[in-house]
C-alpha cells in the first residue's frame, strides 16, 4: 500500500508515536520511488532527528543528497533529505524584526531589544510556528524541486495540532486583513493633502503586503494538504493497545481537518516462527489489530514485521521496502 | 423701491462691516496676532487639529452653519415689511452676528481650541458647563422639530419637490459610493450628482406627487413627518461616509449654484418690491414686531450656532488667528447675504400688492413657500426658467439645507445625550440615544401643530433658544475681554441686548401659548426662560468677577493677590 | 506656458479645492475612526508586551517595525507613561 500510495502522491507525511519506525519508512519508500525515477525530498520534522543516524551521514538545517541519482538518461530519481531545525528558523524569522527594531533603538538600549525578541523566540507556540513554516516552505519548494515529498513528523499530538494551525490561522490573518481595509479606506477618505498621509500610505501597504503573503502562504499549504490527489497521511504504529487508541483517534482528528488519510502501516509484527513467546505476542497483537479493524477497517493497511537487525543504511533500507507493497 | 438697489445696499453694507468694523474688532478688541501658534499648528495630530487654508475653511465654516433657517426666519419676518428685516439682518450681521462668531472662534483659538462647553465651564463657572449642555439640548431639539416642520410643510405646498428631495437621498447614497469604494474622480462624481439632482428636479416638476388623505391611517403631514424622521435616525447612524457625507457636499455646491442663480436673476429682473417697507395692515393676530422680529429672523442676524460650529471645527483648524476675521466675520456675512436674498425672494417676487398680501395673510403662514413662490417668479423674470421649475428648484434647495441641518442635528443631539449620561454615570448606546432624540422629536413637533394646524408656532422657540446660546457665547467672550482688561461694551450691547429680547419675546410666548392651551409648547416656553435667566445670573456673576479679579495677561487664570494691600479691586 | 497646460493646472486645482471641500467636514470623524482601527491593531501587534498572552505572536512579531513609529503617540494617547515595549526607543 504505502509505495503504491507514495507513487502516486506528491506529498505524503507519516505520523505516528516516537519510536515506531517512521523515519526507516519515510527513506525505504523515498528510496524505492527514487530507483523508480522520481526526485524525493524527505523532510525529518521530529526534533528527536535520525534521519542522519540513519544515513549514515551527517544531515543538518540544509538540503543535502542522500541517495542517488539513479537512472539514466531521462529523468533521474535522487533522495534529498533535510532535518528541520525550528530554532534555527524561529531565529532566521525574528533576524529581520531584530535589525529593524535595532536601528530604532539607542544603542545602549538595543539589549532590551534582544531580551524582548529572545522571549518572542521562546515563546510557546513559536516552535510550532516555525515548525509549521519550514512545512510550508518544503510544500511549496518541494512541488517544484521535486517529485515527492516525505514528512516523517513529530508525536501523533503535535502533528494534528499543527495541521489545524493553517486554518486557523489563516482565519486569523482573514480577520486583520479585513480590519486593515477599512483602516486604508478610512486613510483614503481622511487623508490630509501630503506629508504624513503618503508615509502613512506607504506603511499600510508594507502592512498589507506582509498580512497577505503570511494568508496566501497559510491558504497554499491548506489546500495541498487536504487536496486527497496529492496527499495522503500515512500512520505508522506498533500492534499495542495505547498507540492503536491514539491511531483511532488520530485519524479521526485528521478526517475533522480534512486531511486525507491515506493508509496505516502496522510496524515490528511479531513472527509467527520464532518461538512461543513471539507467538504469544502476535496473537496479542491481533487482538488489538482486531479494534483497528473495527475502527479503520476502511484505510489499507501494511504490515512489516519485526526484523532482525537495525534498519541502517541503504540496504537495510532496500530490503525494509520489499514489505511495503 | 427695487429690488437690485435693495440688494446692493445690502451688500455693500455689509461689505463695508467686512472691510471696517471686523478690521477694528481683529485690531483693538481681539487683538489677533498673526504670529499666535494656533491649535491647529500647537497640537496638530492629522486628525483633529489640521492647519486649513483660510478660504476653504471658510467654506466650510459656511456651508456648516448654512441652513434653511436664513431663509425661513426672513421669509416669515417681512409680514412686518420689508424695512424692519433689511435692517436687522443688515446691522445685525455687521454689529452682532461678524462680532459674535469672529469673537467664539477667537475664543476657542486663545484656548486650545476646545469647544463652546469647555469654554463655559471656564468662564462662566463650575455648573457653566451643565449650563451649556441644556442650552445645546434645547437648541437641537427646537432645530430637529422646527425643521421637520418646515420641511412637511414645503413638502406639501409644493408637490413638485417630493420626488427631488427624496431622491436626492440615493443620489448621496451613489456618489458616498462613489468616493468611497469605487475611488472615483471627484470632479466628475460632482457633475454626475448635480445633473443627477437637477434631472430629478426636472422629473419632479413633471410629476408632483400629493398625498391621498390617509395614508397608512395618517394625514399626509403626519406621514411626512414620520418619514422625516426615521431618515433622520438611520442616517445619522449610518457611518458617515455613506450617507451624511456625501449629502452635505452636494449642499454645499447646491448652495452656490441656487444663490448664484437667485441673485443673478435679481440682477437681471430687478424685479420692483412690492412689500411695503413697514407694513401699516398688519394681518390679525400677527404678534408686536418687538420683540418677535429678534428672534424671527436669528440665523442671518445673530445665531448661537455658528459659535458652535466656530469652537468645534473650525478653531482647531485654523492656520493663523488673522484669518479668523475672514472665516468668522465673512462667515457671517454669507449668511447674511443669504437671509438678504430671502428677503427680496419674499417681498420682490410678487406682482402685486395685494398678490403679496394674500400670502401673508397670518403670521406663521407666509413663510417658505413664500420665499419659494416669490423667487420662483424671480428666476423666472430673470432667467427665463418656467415660473413652476424655478420654485421647485428653490423648494428643492430649501428642503434639502434644512435636511441636511435636521439629520446633523439629530447627531449632534446624540452626542449631548450620550454626553449628559457620561456625568451620571450611565453609558447610552448609540441606537438607544438616537432614539431618545427621535422621540423627542417627533414629540414636539406634533404638539407643535406640525399635522397643519399650528404653521411655524415653534419658529419663535427655535430663535429664542438660539439667541440664548448665542448670548452665553457673548458672555464668555466679554468674561475674556474683562479679564484682559480690555472694554468689552461692543459685546456687551449686543449681549445686553439679544438677553433682553429673547426673555421679552419668551413671556410674550407664554402668553401665547396659554391662550391656545398648548400645554406641551407652554413647559417649553418656561423652561427656556428659566434656562436664560439662569445664563443672564451666571453671565452677570462672571462678568462681575472679571471686572473685580486680577488675572493672568497670558493664560487667563486668576492671580491670588499675595499680602492684600494692593486692593485688586482697584483694577477695573 | 501652454493654454492647455493652464487649463489642465486649473482643474487639478479645482479638482484639489473639492476634493477638499468633499473630505474636510468629516475628516475628523473619519480620522478618528481610523486611528480607532489602527489601536486595535496595534494592540493586536502589542499584545504580548501589553501582558496579553498571544498565540500568535510569531506572526505578530514581524508586524512589530511597522509600528514602531507608531508606538509613543500610541501610549501617550493611552495615557501611559513608558512605552510597553520597555526600552524600544521613545521613552
Amino acid at each position: 500500500m504505502l509505495l503504491d500510495l507514495a507513487a502516486r502522491r506528491r506529498v505524503l507525511f507519516l505520523g505516528g508515536k516516537g519510536g515506531v519506525g517512521k523515519t526507516s519508512l519515510a527513506s525505504a519508500t523515498a528510496l524505492a520511488q527514487a530507483r523508480a525515477g522520481r526526485r524525493v525530498l524527505v523532510v525529518s520534522t521530529d526534533p528527536a532527528h535520525n534521519l542522519g543516524h540513519l544515513w549514515q551521514r551527517e544531515v543538518g538545517d540544509g538540503v543535502v543528497r542522500l541517495a542517488g541519482p539513479f537512472g539514466h538518461g531521462g529523468a533521474p530519481g535522487v533522495v534529498d533529505g533535510v532535518e528541520v531545525d525550528p530554532a534555527r528558523t524561529a531565529d532566521a524569522h525574528l533576524a529581520a524584526v531584530r535589525r529593524t527594531l535595532h536601528r530604532l533603538t539607542p544603542p545602549h538600549l538595543s539589549r532590551e531589544v534582544d531580551r524582548h525578541l529572545d522571549l518572542a523566540r521562546d515563546a510557546p507556540g513559536t516552535h510550532e510556528a516555525a515548525v509549521l513554516e519550514r512545512i510550508a516552505t518544503a510544500v511549496e519548494d518541494g512541488l517544484s524541486d521535486h517529485d515527492l515529498v516525505i514528512f516523517d513528523t513529530a508525536p501523533s499530538g503535535h502533528t494534528a495540532r499543527l495541521l489545524a494551525l493553517p486554518e486557523t490561522m489563516g482565519a486569523w490573518t482573514d480577520g486583520l486583513l479585513r480590519r486593515r481595509e477599512r483602516s486604508e479606506r478610512l486613510g483614503a477618505a481622511a487623508r490630509v493633502l501630503g506629508g504624513p498621509g503618503e508615509t502613512e500610505a506607504r506603511r499600510d501597504g508594507e502592512i498589507r503586503r506582509v498580512l497577505e503573503e503570511r494568508r496566501a502562504r497559510f491558504a497554499r499549504l491548506r489546500d495541498v494538504v487536504t487536496d486527497a490527489d496529492r496527499t495522503a497521511f500515512v500512520v505508522v504504529l506498533a500492534a499495542e493497545r495505547l498507540p492503536v487508541l491514539e491511531t483511532i483517534e488520530l485519524c479521526a482528528r485528521l478526517d475533522g481537518l480534512g486531511v486525507p488519510v491515506g493508509g496505516l502501516v502496522v510496524n515490528r509484527r511479531s513472527p509467527a516462527d520464532a518461538g512461543d513467546l513471539l507467538v504469544a505476542r502476535r496473537a496479542q497483537e491481533a487482538e488489538h489489530l482486531d479494534t483497528l479493524t473495527a475502527a479503520l477497517g476502511r484505510l489499507p493497511r501494511d504490515e512489516v514485521p519485526l526484523l532482525a537487525e537495525d534498519v541502517v543504511g541503504p540496504d537495510a533500507l532496500t530490503r525494509l521496502a520489499t514489505h511495503l507493497a | 423701491m427695487n429690488s437690485l438697489v435693495l440688494a446692493v445696499i445690502g451688500i455693500v453694507m455689509m461689505l463695508a462691516g467686512y472691510f471696517v468694523y471686523s478690521k477694528y474688532l481683529a485690531r483693538r478688541v481681539y487683538r489677533l496676532d498673526a504670529h499666535f501658534r494656533t491649535p491647529a499648528h500647537e497640537q496638530t495630530d492629522g486628525v483633529d487639529y489640521v492647519p486649513t487654508n483660510k478660504f476653504v475653511l471658510w467654506g466650510h465654516h459656511f456651508t456648516s452653519v448654512a441652513g434653511a433657517a436664513p431663509i425661513v426666519g426672513p421669509a416669515v419676518a417681512v409680514i412686518w415689511g420689508w424695512l424692519p428685516a433689511f435692517l436687522w439682518v443688515t446691522l445685525g450681521t455687521v454689529f452682532f452676528a461678524g462680532m459674535h462668531d469672529m469673537g467664539a472662534l477667537w475664543a476657542s483659538v486663545r484656548n486650545r481650541g476646545q469647544s463652546m462647553g469647555m469654554l463655559s465651564g471656564r468662564y462662566i463657572g463650575a455648573r457653566g458647563r451643565n449650563l451649556f449642555l441644556v442650552v445645546i439640548f434645547l437648541l437641537l431639539l427646537m432645530v430637529v422639530a422646527a425643521f421637520a416642520t418646515v420641511i412637511t410643510n414645503l413638502l406639501i405646498a409644493t408637490p413638485t419637490a417630493v420626488i427631488p428631495v427624496w431622491g436626492a437621498i440615493a443620489v448621496a447614497a451613489v456618489i458616498g459610493q462613489m468616493i468611497y469604494r469605487w475611488k472615483m474622480n471627484l470632479l466628475l462624481t460632482t457633475v454626475i450628482g448635480v445633473v443627477a439632482l437637477y434631472s430629478l428636479i426636472l422629473v419632479g416638476d413633471r410629476f408632483p406627487v400629493v398625498l391621498p388623505d390617509s395614508v397608512l391611517g395618517m394625514t399626509p403631514a403626519t406621514f411626512w413627518i414620520v418619514a422625516l424622521f426615521l431618515y433622520a435616525g438611520v442616517a445619522s447612524l449610518l457611518p458617515v461616509w455613506v450617507l451624511l457625507q456625501p449629502r452635505d457636499y452636494i449642499n454645499g455646491v447646491q448652495l452656490f449654484i441656487g444663490l448664484s442663480i437667485l441673485y443673478v436673476s435679481v440682477l437681471l429682473a430687478s424685479p420692483a418690491v412690492v412689500a411695503p417697507a413697514v407694513n401699516q395692515a398688519l394681518p390679525e393676530g400677527t404678534p408686536s414686531i418687538v420683540p418677535l422680529l429678534f428672534v424671527t429672523i436669528a440665523c442671518g442676524a445673530i445665531s448661537g450656532f455658528h459659535g458652535m460650529v466656530s469652537s468645534g471645527t473650525s478653531a482647531k483648524q485654523l492656520d493663523k488667528e488673522t484669518d479668523g476675521r475672514f472665516v468668522g466675520y465673512f462667515g457671517a456675512v454669507g449668511e447674511g447675504l443669504l437671509a438678504l436674498g430671502a428677503i427680496i425672494a419674499a417681498t420682490a417676487g410678487y406682482r402685486t400688492l395685494a398678490d403679496w398680501e394674500a400670502v401673508y395673510s397670518a403670521f406663521n403662514q407666509g413663510g417658505v413657500s413664500a420665499f419659494v413662490e416669490g423667487g420662483g417668479a424671480i428666476v423666472n423674470s430673470g432667467l427665463g426658467i418656467p415660473a413652476s421649475l424655478s420654485a421647485t428648484i428653490l423648494a428643492t434647495m430649501a428642503v434639502l439645507f434644512a435636511a441636511t441641518t435636521m439629520d446633523t442635528a439629530v447627531r449632534l443631539q446624540r452626542f449631548v445625550v450620550q454626553e449628559a449620561g457620561e456625568i451620571l454615570g450611565v453609558k447610552v448606546r448609540n441606537v438607544v440615544a438616537t432614539l431618545v432624540v427621535l422621540v423627542c422629536g417627533v414629540g414636539l413637533t406634533f404638539s407643535a401643530g406640525a399635522d397643519g394646524s399650528g404653521g411655524l408656532l415653534i419658529w419663535p422657540l427655535f430663535g429664542t433658544t438660539n439667541q440664548l446660546l448665542a448670548s452665553l457665547t457673548l458672555a464668555i467672550v466679554a468674561v475674556i475681554l474683562l479679564r484682559k482688561k480690555r472694554n468689552p461694551v461692543l459685546v456687551l450691547v449686543p449681549l445686553v441686548f439679544v438677553l433682553v429680547m429673547s426673555i421679552y419675546a419668551l413671556i410674550v410666548q407664554l402668553g401665547t401659548f396659554y391662550a391656545d392651551g398648548n400645554w406641551l409648547l407652554l413647559t417649553l416656553d418656561v423652561v427656556i426662560l428659566v434656562a436664560s435667566l439662569w445664563v443672564a445670573l451666571e453671565s452677570g456673576l462672571a462678568m462681575q468677577a472679571a471686572r473685580k479679579g486680577t488675572f493672568d495677561p497670558e493664560t487667563d487664570e486668576p492671580v491670588l493677590t499675595g499680602s492684600g494691600t494692593h486692593d485688586s479691586t482697584e483694577a477695573s | 506656458m501652454t493654454r492647455r497646460s493652464t487649463v489642465r493646472d486649473g482643474m487639478r486645482s479645482l479638482s484639489a479645492g473639492l476634493r477638499e471641500f468633499y473630505e474636510a467636514p468629516y475628516r475628523r470623524t473619519l480620522s478618528r475612526a481610523r486611528r480607532d482601527e489602527d489601536d486595535l491593531f496595534t494592540v493586536v501587534v502589542l499584545a504580548e508586551a501589553l501582558g496579553v498572552p498571544n498565540p500568535a505572536s510569531y506572526y505578530t512579531v514581524e508586524l512589530l517595525p511597522l509600528l514602531a513609529d507608531r508606538v509613543h503617540e500610541w501610549h501617550t494617547r493611552m495615557g501611559m507613561e513608558r512605552s510597553p515595549l520597555d526600552g524600544i526607543s521613545c521613552c
